[in-house]
């Protein structure tokens, strides 16, 4: 008699921290996260997993988010896919099955590519930094680009050094995935467009540290420009220190995967000196300057400057979540994005939605690059892309 | 054009024998494919990075600290994981694996995830007929010929070095005749470690430095070995340098991925046609 009585007592205490477990994880509202954060993709990756950490911080710290007159707690959880579709695919079901996830930030175009229809399926709203437009569809509903793809802004990047560069002899050099050849081919076609002769163009596969072979086959070419496009930031470096090495005394530019300090980290600034590179954030602005100081207190190395956009990319989410009033319906929150753009970035430039002119729906926030060259080690900024 | 070609492979041909030495001495005497070569690899530089890059210590004296402390290091691994598996290929197989992500995830806690360069301590080029080369790969190149030579004159001339190949032709016989197989164990690990570390402490400042950067190494290593006959030391030099020299004629003409489909290409024919390697001789 007295072990039923304890039977009831424990089974009543185990139903009551039940409920309570179940009505804290009601008040949170989860943010996943699927990016690189190891390898050589994992400035990037450790930048997507944190500028919504950092954003989430921010909203905990004044008490949460309010949506429909309810506050909700904002959770990120971050996993690793090692620039692997397969790696992205197991990480997806974890956040959807395990973690309850209905809110998600991919990083990869191969991962987006990989998860894109399972996104659709699960209703799952998802922010994508992938550059293929391939990523989103006319019949997309739930997917979103969080920044201009290469397809937005390397036609003004390029007018722009048609303008202002008098090199004109071009080989372009982009990793060997979805993202190396989608690069590959918008920036040859943009190059001829723009009356530069394009020489040819060469892949590698990422995880490749020797370059010189390539290099040698390159150099062979008596380029004047050899763009490196979506190259990861210490990659390029290590490209343009093997370059120098070999006595390529020319330019350098990169359209795509900005990161000017781990270009001169890996590249020495006396070799890196005059690339100029696509910039996501402006280095002296002070709305970067915040979060890239947040993300140091945090991680304990500078940002790549991609932080921007996965900062205003979960931004936007939050804010839409908060228009459409229920975090539970995941319809209404996606088609919430129209209203709330456009909104102000953290660094104080105009976002707005768009993409419809290259992937046939309206699923992209369109957001403003900077142009920027190396200049003693640092980056400057000289221009902006449209 | 050729020339260049032919000094890039050979470049990276010599930092190959280096890594595949060890990897080649490791199975040779202890029958174990030792997976975790690619973290000592990178471990070596993580030591280089901290005594070279942060402390500002001689980056010879860097380079050779890292060898030691890798030796040490190497020898207790043999001694508490490695010993009790001695000749069972497919536990110490999977023994190297553990032990190798160990490695990565302690270097990834202390160091993040980011690939970090430190300065070169040898910067310029010199001209070789018509090839252009970096001084610090010659320095690298030079150091790895000198450390095959030792290594080569340590195994024929030295007791312990007879001794090791008498236990790698017959463990047995060899213990009949005095020969301590545990001392030969350890010692094998040790070196084995030494090399893997000295080739990755001597590429630190040529690549960048991160958790990951022993795979492709370790990969290559494996390549080589399997070309030029597991356990076979003459094998490991002859795949290092036809391998060194294959990836660079290749990604020069076509692509490097067409070099590494070769590479794999060349390991899968050898294996079907030659199981043994080139050089290699068969489990005793």
């Amino acid at each position: 008699m007295k072990l039923k009585h304890y039977l009831t007592f424990a089974t009543a205490g185990l139903a009551l921290g039940l409920s309570a477990l179940t009505a804290m994880a009601a008040d949170t509202i989860k943010i996943g996260v699927i990016a690189p954060l190891t390898g050589a993709g994992a400035p990037w990756g450790m930048a997507a997993a944190e500028a919504p950490k950092i954003l989430a911080a921010d909203i905990n710290a004044k008490g949460g988010l309010t949506v429909g007159g309810k506050t909700y707690k904002v959770e990120v959880v971050a996993y690793d896919d090692q620039y692997k579709a397969a790696e992205a695919v197991a990480a997806y079901n974890r956040l959807v099955n395990q973690d309850g996830v209905k809110y998600m930030i991919i990083l990869s175009s191969a991962a987006t590519m990989a998860l894109k229809q399972n996104v659709e399926d699960d209703e799952v709203v998802a922010v994508t930094a992938a550059y293929t437009a391939k990523a989103i569809e006319p019949s997309t509903k739930y997917l979103f680009r969080m920044y201009s793809t290469p397809a937005d802004y390397v036609p003004s990047f390029i007018a722009w050094m048609k303008d202002n560069v008098k090199e004109k002899r071009v080989v372009v050099v982009n990793p060997n995935d979805e993202t190396g050849w989608d690069q590959t081919q918008l920036s040859e076609k943009l190059f001829k467009e723009n009356g530069f002769e394009v020489l040819g163009h060469e892949l590698f596969e990422r995880a490749q540290k020797d370059f010189q072979p390539l290099l040698t086959k390159i150099i062979a070419m008596k380029p004047d420009i050899i763009e490196l496009g979506g190259t990861s930031p210490a990659t390029a470096g290590l490209i343009i220190r093997q370059a120098r090495e070999l006595g390529y005394d020319k330019l350098f530019s990169k359209t795509g995967g900005a990161g000017p300090a781990e270009i001169v980290a890996g590249a020495g600034a006396k070799a890196a000196e005059g690339v100029i590179n696509m910039l996501y954030a402006d280095p002296a602005n002070e709305g970067y300057r915040r979060i890239a100081a947040a993300y140091k207190a945090s991680v304990g190395q500078d940002p790549n400057e991609i932080l921007v956009s996965f900062y205003d990319g979960a931004n936007v989410l939050l804010k839409a979540i908060q228009k459409a009033g229920d975090p539970s319906d995941t319809g209404k929150v996606a088609a919430a994005f129209a209203s709330v753009l456009p909104m102000p970035s953290v660094q104080g430039d105009q976002l707005s939605l768009g993409g419809k002119a290259i992937s046939g729906v309206d699923n992209q926030i369109m957001t403003v690059n900077y142009i920027g060259v190396i200049r003693d080690g640092q980056p400057v900024v000289i221009g902006k892309t449209k | 054009m050729i020339e260049q070609m032919i000094v890039n492979g050979l470049l990276a041909g010599f930092i190959y024998i280096i890594m595949a030495l060890g990897f080649t001495l490791i199975f040779g005497i202890m029958r174990i494919v030792n997976f975790a070569h690619g973290e000592f690899y990178m471990a070596g530089a993580v030591v280089v990075l901290f005594l070279f890059g942060a402390l500002g210590w001689n980056f010879f004296l860097a380079v050779v600290m890292a060898g030691f402390l890798a030796a040490a290091l190497g020898i207790v691994i043999e001694r508490v994981l490695f010993r009790p598996l001695v000749g069972n290929e497919l536990p110490g197989m999977i023994m190297s694996l553990a032990v190798g992500i160990t490695l990565q995830s302690i270097a990834l806690i202390l160091f993040g995830p980011s690939e970090q360069s430190i300065e070169r301590p040898f910067s310029g080029t010199w001209q070789l007929v018509n090839a252009v080369v970096p001084w610090d790969r010659t320095v690298v190149a030079i150091a790895a010929l000198v450390i095959l030579a030792a290594f080569y004159l340590f195994l024929k001339y030295s007791r312990l070095g007879l001794a090791m190949q008498a236990v790698a032709q017959d463990r047995e016989t060899a213990s009949l005749m005095g020969v301590e197989s545990g001392l030969i164990y350890a010692s094998a690990f040790g070196i084995a470690c030494a090399l893997a570390r000295l080739a990755g402490g001597l590429m630190a400042p040529i690549y960048t430095i991160g958790p990951y950067m022993g795979e492709l190494p370790m990969l290559k290593a494996f390549v080589v070995v399997i070309l030029g006959g597991l356990g076979s030391v003459p094998g490991a030099v002859l795949g290092g340098l036809l391998i060194g020299l294959s990836e660079s004629v290749l990604s020069t003409l076509f692509s490097s991925t067409t070099a590494l489909i070769a590479s794999f290409t060349i390991v899968l024919l050898i294996v079907v046609m030659r199981p043994t390697g080139l050089m290699g001789r068969g489990a005793p």
